[in-house]
């Protein structure tokens, strides 16, 4: 879509002006209150946990606020543990349980997932004006369910006929075997398609008080952004291992004698080095994983944001650097492992800076321009449900 | 008390800059001179708008405070939808207290967090609650949910490992049917000593490659491989080691580590939640540690059972100790054979087999003497 660039003249960053030292507090006894309640007080603490990231969430000098109370929130959630708890415990003592209970979440959390989005973008406000989500429930299930395994579907359910319309013989099987990897090919051929289709329409479907969101992001930069992350996950991994074959060389070459001594040790010390020199690999992959991850999320988002409007007169622009995630994501991994899970309120806030930092709403007439309707009393079960199934859903906005 | 801050009319994101006056029971908003909020303030009919188009009364029972957090924007909100926002938190603080308002109700939880000896105390207790629930909580509740249900469930669910393992891992045995036979004969003598026996056992002969194995299934199916039966050297080496698994199935083991394993996993991502795409790492560690140590406790359990029936029927424990030996040399080979350390006790799911051997002997003096 074409964005007149000239409406936006303006700039205004988005800021985080919460602190990790103050988040641990509020996580601290959240943590506690709830283990003490035995859960309950999980709602109240999810409810203070939302409104400290929306309240320290500032643009144009005013912060975000989060609105669902706290009962909303237990009812979901109760139901949403008796489900999960019937679930793992079936699932450990019935294989069937399982295969039932897993294509019932299939088949669930579209809805799980729309209820959910709805739920956020109503319970959410920013100077006395509500978020709202349009989407109808259709479209929720056609690009999250329909559309991803259709491909794979259509290519077994022609398999299948072909293997039962005529009697076994080799072609049958090679026919059946083809049409299973065109299925697979084609299921990945337009995963880039479906996830640009699925992210405009979450993005395009909020609204803004009476000012509603459009989004058009390009189907062409999708698909070069995944390819780009192919050929940069093959050149990371690639890079990785040259350089641990140069460590290796260098090694050789710092310990020339190292054929004598190997010769010489005993097999299970060689087996022991092998074992050591595995340990020291086995962080690479971690550190390869997270920039592949940290390239592929910083083009989408930074797509994502620059092809999104308000009212057709507030852009969004969002501009996250590759390296400076991937710094970001590493840190907090270390920081988890060495305060043993202590350090997740600092990590949470780490991420909440970085993002707002790289963050911004470009308007010619101010952001108080936009004016809305209300609404209230919301059910809070599907967004229960999306978060304890962890069925959130991420499409890099 | 007079506190500053923006007033926004009911729907309207435009902000004013505004002031908040708050005596006794009464309060009173004024705009500060901004032409269009008071120009907004007619539109929208300001809650109790009298005299002066600029400025609002009316009675504190009716504003709703939202509650303290941290040191984020505070939020007074209006009868009729409009907002007042402040940073002023420390002075509607001290207002709510003074004046009773319902809003000082939620002060105690921003007082906890603000308290340093309060949060000392809760990391404390975290902790020690964490530790307690996955060292006895854990274990008591799967045993009681274990012991609950009906011989029948721990039937279904061992049939059905039993039937997947002969899919995947499993061959048939190549052992002889006379020698099968001999090894059947002693077992069922073996399990009609069992006191309050409420399983049927089984024993099913297997090979799994050259690995000596022996392993119990919930509801009393007991495998043992090819390669263990080889390495057994007398007929009560390989008694003293079906013993153990009897002692497992006795115990109802393999269901408690179902129900541990899927209780923990539960705990730990309920607790943990999403840690930003580290879930996986951050959910598997604990759980494989926890993990190890139940099944240690079982280990030992089963160590007991079979001990005190080799006892009562007058086996020696000393042949226990001499094949698990060798066990332990077949696995700690194959082990480094496979470019692996020998593994730290912590990490290993039986005991430290030197331990077991010697726990065996000593059981065997004391019944020499």
């Amino acid at each position: 879509m074409h964005v007149d660039k000239s409406l936006a003249n303006e700039r205004y960053p988005f800021t985080f002006t919460g602190s990790g030292g103050e988040y641990f507090r509020i996580w601290i006894v959240n943590v506690v209150l709830t283990v003490l309640t035995l859960y309950v007080y999980s709602a109240w603490a999810k409810v203070r946990t939302r409104r400290y990231f929306h309240g320290n969430t500032v643009l144009d000098g005013s912060s975000f606020d989060y609105h669902a109370r706290p009962l909303q929130i237990l009812a979901g959630r109760l139901v949403a543990v008796v489900l999960l708890v019937a679930v793992t415990f079936g699932s450990a003592l019935d294989p069937l349980v399982s295969i039932g209970a897993t294509l019932m979440l299939l088949v669930m959390a579209p809805w799980a997932i729309w209820r959910s989005t709805i739920f956020n973008a109503r319970m959410t406000s920013y100077r006395n004006v509500r978020f709202d989500f349009h989407g109808g429930l259709g479209k929720m299930y056609l690009y999250t369910l329909v559309l991803p395994f259709l491909p794979l579907a259509a290519a077994v359910g022609a398999s299948v006929l072909t293997a039962s319309a005529t009697e076994t013989d080799g072609t049958v099987a090679v026919v059946a075997f083809v049409l299973l990897v065109l299925g697979a090919l084609a299921f990945y051929a337009i995963a880039p398609w479906v996830h640009r289709t699925l992210a405009a329409y979450v993005a395009g479907n909020h609204s803004y008080g009476r000012a509603s969101f459009d989004a058009m992001p390009s189907t062409t930069r999708f698909y070069a952004i995944y390819i780009k992350t192919i050929l940069v996950a093959i050149g990371v991994v690639l890079a990785a291992g040259a350089l641990v074959a140069l460590a290796g060389w260098a090694a050789t070459i710092a310990v020339p004698e190292w054929q004598a001594v190997v010769d010489a040790a005993e097999e299970a010390d060689v087996q022991r080095l092998f074992a050591l020199a595995g340990l020291l690999i086995y962080p690479l992959f971690f550190l390869v994983g997270y920039f592949v991850s940290a390239f592929f999320r910083a083009r989408i988002r930074n797509h994502l944001y620059a092809t999104t409007v308000v009212d057709t007169r507030v852009r969004l622009e969002s501009t996250v650097p590759t390296w400076a995630l991937w710094r970001l994501l590493v840190g907090n991994l270390l920081l988890l492992v060495f305060t043993l899970g202590f350090g997740w309120p600092w990590a949470k806030v780490r991420l909440a800076h970085f993002f707002a930092r790289h963050t911004a709403a470009l308007a010619s007439e101010g952001l108080h321009a936009v004016v809305g309707a209300e609404h209230d009393r919301q059910n809070a079960l599907g967004e229960e449900l999306g978060d304890a199934f962890d069925t959130g859903l991420d499409v890099g906005f | 008390m007079r506190i500053e801050g923006q007033w926004y009319a009911p729907h309207h994101s435009e902000r004013h800059a505004a002031v908040l006056e708050l005596e006794g029971d009464a309060y009173r908003l004024s705009l500060a001179g901004s032409e269009r909020g008071v120009g907004l303030a007619k539109e929208t009919g300001l809650a109790g708008a009298d005299t002066r188009p600029d400025m609002s009364r009316g009675e504190v029972a009716s504003l709703v405070f939202s509650e303290r957090l941290g040191d984020t924007v505070r939020r007074v909100r209006f009868p009729d939808g409009a907002l007042f926002e402040t940073a002023e938190n420390g002075a509607v603080d001290a207002w709510l207290t003074e004046a009773g308002h319902a809003g000082a109700r939620s002060l105690g939880v921003h007082r906890l967090e603000g308290s340093w000896p309060m949060i000392g105390a809760s990391l404390v207790l975290t902790i020690a609650l964490g530790f307690g629930a996955f060292r006895w909580g854990v274990p008591a509740a799967a045993e009681h949910i274990s012991d609950a249900l009906p011989v029948g469930a721990h039937e279904s669910v061992g049939r059905g490992a039993l039937a997947t393992m002969d899919r995947t891992l499993l061959e048939e045995s190549a052992l002889g049917a006379d020698e099968r036979a001999e090894i059947g004969r002693r077992f069922e003598a073996l399990v009609a000593a069992v006191p309050n026996a409420e399983f049927e056992y089984e024993l099913h002969f297997r090979r799994l490659g050259e690995v000596p194995n022996a392993f119990a299934l919930p509801g009393g199916d007991i495998v043992v491989t090819d390669a263990l039966v080889e390495l057994a050297r007398t007929p009560e080496e390989l008694d003293s080691v079906l013993l153990h698994e009897v002692g497992h199935v006795h115990e109802r083991h393999g269901m408690r580590h179902a129900i541990q394993a899927s209780a923990v996993t539960l705990v730990v991502s309920l607790a943990l939640g999403d840690v930003g795409g580290l879930g996986e790492l951050a959910t598997a560690v604990p759980v494989f540690l926890l993990q190890s140590g139940y099944s240690r406790e079982s280990e030992s359990e089963a160590d007991e059972f079979a001990f005190a029936r080799m006892i009562e029927t007058g086996r020696d424990p000393k042949h226990f100790a001499a094949i698990i030996r060798r066990l332990g040399a077949v696995v700690t080979a194959n082990d480094e054979g496979a470019g692996g350390e020998p593994r730290a006790d912590w990490m290993s799911t039986h005991p430290d087999t030197e331990r077991r051997a010697r726990r065996a002997l000593e059981l065997s003096r004391e019944l020499g003497g």
